[in-house]
């Protein structure tokens, strides 16, 4: 008999932030890891092969919507939750919606609890449990 | 199948082999397929080796075709066999069944022969069946040889004709294979090929035919697919219709490197036919015809090149044939001989249009350019319209491709220029006869001032040749006293242009310095080109002398009758003394120069002695009547009276009398003068008078003279070459008829004043020429007064002024310009105002009215000052120094004031207005208000400060989100971890807290983080989110809003719009409410209103004081507002603008009556059911 193991990266440029949503979501049963800019998380993605990768949008360097972009390429299976605090990420997402990809936004802050609820209506729907049984190197 | 039964008994085995291989043989021969392929040989040996089992006969002989006998075959039975055959058919008869016994050499027993005919002719051979059995044939037997026979010769046939056939088909395809047309077939609703030739697959550009056979249409030639070819074949095999395309446009990929090329071709594409009528398939038949249609486009596009050059050509271009026949002629052509389309002439003989003097010429030049040669003619033509013109041809020999050639012309008009060389030669030769005929001296000069012409009248005056006066030659002759002056003034004048008359002395023939007097003038081309001068010269000597002459002996007898008184003798008038008998008693001695009588001679003799015959009689009767009664019979003061010389001829006198009386005796004494030299002047004057009408008659001056009456007796030649008017015409008062009607009257009136008074004449009028134009002239008319100072004759003379008169129409012009910019100026939007050195208003036009609110009449006459605000009076002192200076003021902004008291922002230019002199009289101001631009750049700064503070809260917010998500995760994490209930409480107090800053970044990023495209949104949502920013500024008022949606259907709308516009009407209501007032804002649903069927009413309705009536018609407007220094005053005109964009509606009903004050506004939006529509509605209204 397999473990269900539910793998979550989290990608965020600020730290703290990051750092203690890995820490809520490993306290709430699921396999955390933490990348604070866009390549090392996608470096991390490939490695882990996780079921949901929550992203900040405005980053330094490659953003979050880019990120998300490239992710949905290479794991078409794997979730994604893009969340901001930051004007401009309207802006983003209406281009990126424009050029066809369409992702689910949170604004930040987002109180954990809510958070929490989403991730598990996310990753728990049925097919992608299934999916990750089958997938499981364990 | 033939069913074969015999009754005679046989073993069954062998009746069913029988059957069997009878089955075999009828299947052979009558199954087509069976013998495909097949020779005839091999056919005979089939049939040879089934009848050979079948009979269990000794041999078989079957021959297919008698007559060459190759074709048949002999089975190895017998070696004989076949001869004896050979000898029965010869002896039965080869058409007739044989039946016989023969021997054979060396064969054991007698052989049953059984010869069958195959066929119906005897050419198509026989089976013969040879067998030992002497019951040979059976009766079964016989029926299966004729069987076999009739079999055999039903498959020989079907051999032969399927010999044929592939003979034939073999050959067609030779012959397709060889065909110059690309020929193939295809089969089938694909149309895939079966059969193409070489020259398709060459045509194609394909390898070989196996790129073809067995594929469609549609693989094997992909790139017809853009032509029409594909379906055409369709419509063929549908229909059943051959379909035949002529020069058809295909793109072909059969270039070098398998390129498109383009090709063109004749099509035939033919319906094939299956035996039952249904279609086969499709055969296509095309012959490449790209050369020549490429050749012919060539042609086509050259030939219309040449066809547009022709018929833009000013000049007929014609194709005659050898025979005179017109092949071709343009449309100008056309024209040119009165045709009014090509086929009443082409085709037709040119001959005909030829002037008939003409014909010939033209039929001769015709035949020489059809036999090559290039030349050119001119000749006349009258055209169908019976219109004569003057041609010139220019032609070549055109080879048509036939070989034969033809006349191509390109012919000119040339009548115009051949009217004017025959106008110009005859008004040449007309001038020189008129010149040489005439006495005036005539030359001209070129524009180098040397003459080149002098005209018989001056070259016999001078008695020298042209040559000789030719250039300078001619100022030899003039005086040396004179020619300076002349010089002078021929230089000068011909520099100017001008005419110019002068006189000098040149020398006559006869040695004789003579006077004239000469005229010359420039001369221009009737283009107006100058040539040079033209003079003409009279001799006025004689009358230049006479006059010279007259003049000192008017002044001598002035002289000589002052020293009569005192000295008689002394005088030049014969004085003669009589008595009453008329005997002379005294005489003095002048009576020897006037009569040439001697004072002697006469004392004593008659008087009667000095008089012609005629005169005496009358004298003596004069004298007695005289001395008997007093009388007298003539005037006694200087009577004209004829004398007579002592030389017998008759001499004028000019005679006065006086008597004295002494002792009742009367005694007379005459004075005579004689007044020979007087008449002999007055005579050359009149001739004179004559030359100088002669000279006036080549002056380019209208000149004329009238009696004292106005009767005018004489014009010179120019006034009839100008009006085109005979001198009977004009004779008296007929000048009239080429008066300008109009002006007549006028002209009329002032001549008659002119002729009354005696006065000069002078005016300009408009006289008619020739030409049917009126010109002014100036005219002036002068009297000229005899002696007495009576007019004795008018002289008129009338000057072509056109060019002055034009002069006047420009200042005319500029008069009517002035004019229209003092229309410009009134109708101006900006206010211009004049005032003069003092500030007095001198002008205010109407946008000045407009403006101030003061009426010009109000104003002119007043200062200036009294739009000016009182703090600002010094301002029009600086101005006006300024002003004084010359300076001008641009666009000075300052404030001014209206009649009504109201301030305005207005932009000044002052610029100095100057006399003619160049003083500074006064200044123009030019106002334009800038109110309205102020409060635009106000409110500009304002919004522009309010969008800065926008931006910076967001900034702030942005920055403040990050930290606070943090923050959240770890007091969540800590509230996990917490133990004691009391942090765990102080930490859910925290969360809270942290919720409502949350709330606040978010609200405030709401208008900042909008997208602009429109989404489905509820009015509801919007009123409150809309209502939570605003719920603590109505809150620290007191004000309670109530909100209620009753409906609340989805629309269509950019949400930052829809935020903006609540926002603004919920702004204003609340600043309206005094503290404790109300507010209720109320969604629901809206019936139909006008434009759409459905939509979303929004209303807000507060307990304010109300919107007065002057305001409420003005809420709308950009920078109106009542809030003076809060306000941008553009709230409302910005949520018109969003409603006007979604075609809603806003009203607004108020009332400010105390107690039942308030405002309600009301604002429909339709609900949109497709959010497309809606997207390009708002498109369209951006």
């Amino acid at each position: 008999m397999s473990v269900v193991v539910r793998k979550i990266v989290v990608i965020d440029d600020e730290k703290r932030i990051a750092d203690t949503l890995a820490l809520i979501l490993r306290s709430n049963g699921y396999m955390a890891e933490v990348a604070y800019d866009g390549p090392s998380g996608l470096a991390t993605c490939s490695e882990i092969r996780p079921q949901l990768v929550i992203c900040d949008v405005v980053m330094p360097g490659m953003s979050g919507i880019e990120v998300a972009i490239e992710l949905r390429r290479q794991f078409p299976n794997c979730k994604i939750l893009l969340y901001s605090g930051q004007a401009a990420t309207a802006q983003m997402m209406e281009e990126a919606r424009s050029r066809g990809h369409n992702f689910e936004l949170l604004a930040k802050p987002v109180h954990p609890v809510q958070l929490l609820e989403k991730v598990k209506a996310l990753i728990e729907a049925p097919e992608d449990v299934a999916r990750a049984h089958v997938k499981s190197p364990h | 199948v033939l069913e074969v039964t015999s009754d005679v008994p046989q073993e069954d085995t062998e009746i069913r082999e029988l059957r069997r291989l009878l089955r075999d043989m009828v299947a052979l021969a009558t199954t087509p397929a069976g013998w495909v392929g097949h020779e005839l040989p091999q056919v005979a040996d089939g049939v040879a080796d089934i009848l050979l089992h079948t009979l269990r006969a000794d041999a078989v002989y079957v021959s297919l075709g008698s007559r060459s006998p190759t074709e048949g075959i002999r089975l190895p039975a017998h070696p004989g066999f076949n001869a004896e055959v050979q000898r029965l058919r010869a002896e039965y008869g080869s058409n007739t069944l044989v039946l016989d016994t023969v021997s054979l050499p060396n064969w054991p027993s007698p052989l049953r022969v059984a010869i069958h005919p195959i066929g119906l002719s005897t050419e198509d051979g026989f089976v013969a069946v040879g067998c030992s059995r002497p019951s040979f044939p059976s009766e079964a037997e016989s029926l299966l040889l004729s069987v076999a026979a009739n079999q055999t010769a039903v498959t020989k046939q079907t051999v032969c004709l399927r010999t044929k056939a592939e003979f034939e088909r073999h050959r067609i395809e030779e012959l397709l294979a060889q065909a110059p047309a690309a020929i193939g077939m295809m089969t089938g609703p694909e149309h895939r090929w079966v059969y193409v030739n070489e020259t398709y697959v060459h045509v194609t550009g394909r390898s070989s035919a196996s790129d073809f056979v067995g594929k469609t249409l549609r693989e094997s030639l992909p790139e017809i697919q853009l032509g029409p070819f594909i379906d055409l074949i369709d419509e063929v095999y549908r229909s059943g219709r051959p379909y035949v395309g002529r020069e058809m446009k295909a793109r072909l990929n059969r270039g070098p490197m398998g390129q498109p090329e383009e090709a063109y071709f004749d099509f035939v594409y033919q319906p094939v036919r299956r035996a039952e009528g249904g279609i086969d398939g499709v055969l296509v038949h095309a012959v490449e015809v790209t050369e020549k249609v490429l050749a012919r486009q060539k042609i086509e596009e050259s030939e219309s090149w040449l066809r547009a050059i022709i018929e833009t050509t000013p000049e007929c271009v014609k194709l005659v044939a050898s025979d005179g026949t017109l092949l071709h002629m343009n449309s100008v052509g056309l024209e040119m001989v009165g045709a009014d389309c090509a086929e009443m002439v082409v085709g037709k003989n040119i001959y005909d249009v030829i002037a008939p003097e003409d014909r010939q010429h033209f039929r001769q030049f015709n035949e020489r350019v059809c036999g090559g040669e290039r030349g050119s003619l001119e000749f006349d033509i009258i055209g169908l319209k019976g219109v004569r013109r003057h041609m010139e041809t220019h032609a070549a020999p055109l080879r048509n491709p036939d070989g034969s050639t033809v006349h191509l012309a390109v012919t000119r008009d040339v009548t115009e220029r051949k009217r004017s060389e025959q106008a110009l030669r005859e008004s040449e030769q007309r001038f020189r006869v008129i010149t040489e005929a005439s006495p005036i001296m005539v030359w001209m000069a070129g524009i180098d001032k040397l003459c080149y012409y002098f005209n018989k009248g001056w070259l016999d005056f001078v008695g020298r040749s042209l040559q000789q006066e030719s250039g300078n030659g001619w100022a030899e002759n003039v005086h040396p006293d004179d020619f300076e002056r002349c010089l002078q003034i021929y230089a000068t004048s011909f520099d100017a242009r001008k005419p110019f008359e002068m006189e000098y002395r040149l020398r006559h023939h006869t040695g004789q310095y003579r006077w004239i007097v000469d005229h010359g003038v420039p001369r221009y081309t009737p283009d107006g080109v100058f040539e040079g001068y033209v003079g003409g010269c009279l001799d006025i000597h004689d009358q230049k002398v006479a006059a010279e002459k007259l003049r000192i002996a008017a002044e001598e007898l002035r002289e000589s009758e002052e020293r009569y008184r005192t000295v008689a003798e002394t005088a030049s008038d014969a004085i003669v003394s009589i008595d009453e008998s008329s005997t002379i008693l005294f005489a003095n001695s002048s009576t020897a120069e006037v009569f040439g009588y001697a004072p002697e001679e006469l004392i004593g003799k008659n008087l009667t002695m000095l008089m012609p015959d005629c005169m005496r009689r009358v004298h003596e009767a004069g004298l007695r009547r005289y001395v008997e009664t007093g009388k007298r019979h003539l005037n006694w003061e200087a009577t004209e009276l004829p004398g007579l010389h002592k030389d017998g001829r008759e001499i004028p006198l000019e005679v006065s009398f006086g008597e004295y009386t002494k002792a009742g005796k009367h005694y007379f004494t005459g004075f005579a003068r004689d007044i020979t030299e007087r008449k002999r002047a007055e005579a050359a004057l009149r001739q004179s008078e004559m030359e100088f009408r002669g000279l006036a008659n080549s002056m380019p001056t209208l000149v004329w003279m009238a009696n004292p009456d106005g009767w005018i007796f004489w014009y010179n030649q120019r006034w009839y070459e100008y009006t085109g008017t005979t001198p009977e015409q004009m004779e008296g008062w007929g000048w009239q008829s080429v008066h300008d009607p109009a002006a007549l009257p006028r002209v009329l009136e002032r001549w008659k004043q002119s002729i009354a008074t005696g006065e000069p004449f002078e005016m300009t009028f408009p006289l008619r020429g020739a030409d049917g134009q009126f010109r002014p002239f100036l005219t002036r008319v002068t009297p000229v007064r005899d002696l007495q100072g009576n007019v004795s004759r008018w002289f008129g003379t009338n000057t072509d002024v056109s060019s002055e008169v034009e002069v006047q129409k420009k200042l005319q012009s500029a008069l009517f310009a002035s004019q229209k910019l003092a229309a410009i100026v009134e109708s101006s939007n900006d206010a211009i105002v004049s005032k003069d050195l003092r500030g007095i208003v001198t002008s205010w036009n109407r946008a000045a009215e407009r403006l101030f609110g003061y009426s010009a009449q109000e104003m002119i006459g007043r200062p200036i000052t009294l739009t000016i605000p009182p703090e600002l009076q010094d301002d029009e002192q600086t101005i006006l120094e300024t002003i004084g200076r010359g300076a001008t003021i641009e666009h000075y902004e300052t404030i001014r004031q209206k009649k009504s008291g109201e301030r305005i922002h207005v932009s000044i230019t002052v610029s100095p207005i100057r006399d003619e002199a160049g003083k500074v009289i006064g200044a123009a101001n030019i106002t334009r208000d800038i109110t309205q631009q102020k409060q635009a750049e106000q409110a500009l700064r304002t919004t522009e400060r309010l969008a800065a503070v926008g931006r910076l809260a967001a900034t702030v917010a942005h920055e403040i989100n990050n930290p606070l998500a943090a923050v959240t995760n770890l007091i969540y994490l800590s509230k996990q971890s917490a133990v004691r209930n009391d942090v765990r409480e102080f930490l859910t107090s925290a969360e809270e807290e942290l919720e409502r800053v949350s709330h606040l970044t978010k609200q405030t990023l709401g208008f900042y983080r909008e997208s602009k495209n429109p989404i489905a949104i509820t009015l509801g949502s919007v009123v409150d989110s809309t209502i939570s920013v605003f719920s603590s500024k109505a809150r620290n008022r007191g004000i309670t809003i109530d909100r209620e949606i009753k409906q609340n259907p989805e629309i269509y709308a950019v949400p930052s719009e829809l935020r903006q516009l609540v926002g603004n009407l919920l702004s204003n209501s609340i600043d309206a409410v005094e503290s404790g007032g109300r507010i209720q804002i109320r969604v629901s649903t809206a019936t139909k209103n006008g434009l759409f069927t459905r939509g979303v009413r929004l209303t807000i309705a507060d307990s304010g004081p109300g919107i007065p009536d002057h305001v409420r018609t003005r809420v709308f407007e950009p920078f109106f507002t009542t809030k003076k220094d809060v306000g941008t005053g553009l709230g409302l005109w910005i949520c018109k603008g969003i409603v006007d964009r979604y075609c809603g509606s806003i009203r607004i009903w108020s009332r400010t009556a105390a107690g039942k004050s308030g405002t309600i506004v009301s604002v429909v939006l339709p609900v949109t059911v497709q959010e497309q529509a809606m997207t390009d509605a708002l498109k369209q209204t951006v």
